[in-house]
């Protein structure tokens, strides 16, 4: 398996497109050894981001999303992009059931933090949100050695 | 997403077919509460989930949402044959303590659940 790969895809921020990146990320993770399971939470994760990217983000309208992962080392890094309104407050955010939307549950966060190794959000209003998740497989099979 | 919801009795079985997210969220809660609107007898409802692979957040309020309007006719919601990765979501988000989860669902159980038809 090569060293390291990446991917980048820009796509508009339209409500058919969270299918087609969940899809898109879990294709691209499935080049390590991530389970099936692992995989959904991959999905998942993706899912939760790019969602929040459109819904909050752009607020449902016009919008470009970023998509970016990478392979290095054997660490999944996933990071979706977008220049919307940002977040106000990053921490509260986060918090469980958290949401700034009636009608919304306020888990997408919680999701991608119970599914993936690492969350990193950076924001600024007005000038857009980035989420960057990490994730490695558990059943790590060693390149040399018996174990 | 393809969604086939009849009313059978005091309930509504929906089959449905597709991955569950924002791209079709309002047409699931459209489909329920339309019929929900039109029949006041109807207590519970049957999602079928066989051939849903994929749940997120999205799908899981509304969800909620429709667990609420039933809870509040005194009917409840169920989910029969969540795939492993809609169970864990909904276990994640507390759903799972208030929906009713049937597995190795099959159309037969509806008539052992009192649901029949007329
Ligand atoms: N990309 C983003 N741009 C702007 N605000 C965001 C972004 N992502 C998240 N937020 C803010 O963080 C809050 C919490 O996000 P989270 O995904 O946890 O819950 P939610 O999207 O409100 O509900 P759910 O994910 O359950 O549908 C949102 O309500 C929103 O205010
Ligand atoms: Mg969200």
């Amino acid at each position: 398996m090569a060293e390291s790969n990446y991917i980048k895809v820009e796509f508009p921020s339209l409500p058919e497109n969270v299918g087609f990146s969940r899809a898109l990320v879990s294709a691209f993770a499935s080049q390590l050894d991530f389970t099936l399971p692992e995989l959904d939470e991959i999905r998942t994760a993706t899912s939760e981001a790019v969602s929040n990217a459109i819904i909050h983000g752009y607020e449902n309208a016009q919008g470009v999303v970023t998509l970016e992962a990478d392979i290095k080392g054997g660490v999944l890094t996933v990071k979706i992009i977008d220049q919307g309104k940002g977040i106000e407050d990053i921490a509260a955010a986060k918090a469980v059931q958290y949401t700034t939307r009636p009608g919304r549950y306020g888990l997408g966060f919680t999701f991608m933090e119970a599914f993936m190794d690492s969350l990193h959000v950076e924001s600024s209003l007005g000038e857009g949100t980035s989420v960057t998740m990490t994730k490695h497989p558990e059943t790590v099979r060693p390149e040399t050695g018996t174990a | 997403m393809i969604i086939n919801a009849e009313k059978i009795g005091t309930a509504i079985v929906a089959r449905i077919q597709g991955e569950l997210d924002m791209a079709n969220a309002d047409q699931l809660r459209a489909s329920i509460d339309e019929k929900l609107d039109q029949y006041e007898t109807i207590r519970d409802v049957y999602l079928i989930c066989d051939a849903v692979p994929f749940i997120d957040s999205s799908g899981l309020a509304v969800l909620l949402g429709r667990y609420r309007k039933l809870e509040e006719r005194g009917g409840k919601l169920f989910i029969a044959n969540p795939s492993p990765q809609a169970r864990r979501v909904m276990e994640l988000s507390g759903l799972s303590k208030l929906v009713g989860i049937c597995d190795n669902w099959n159309p037969a159980d509806l008539q052992q659940r009192g649901v029949t038809n007329g």
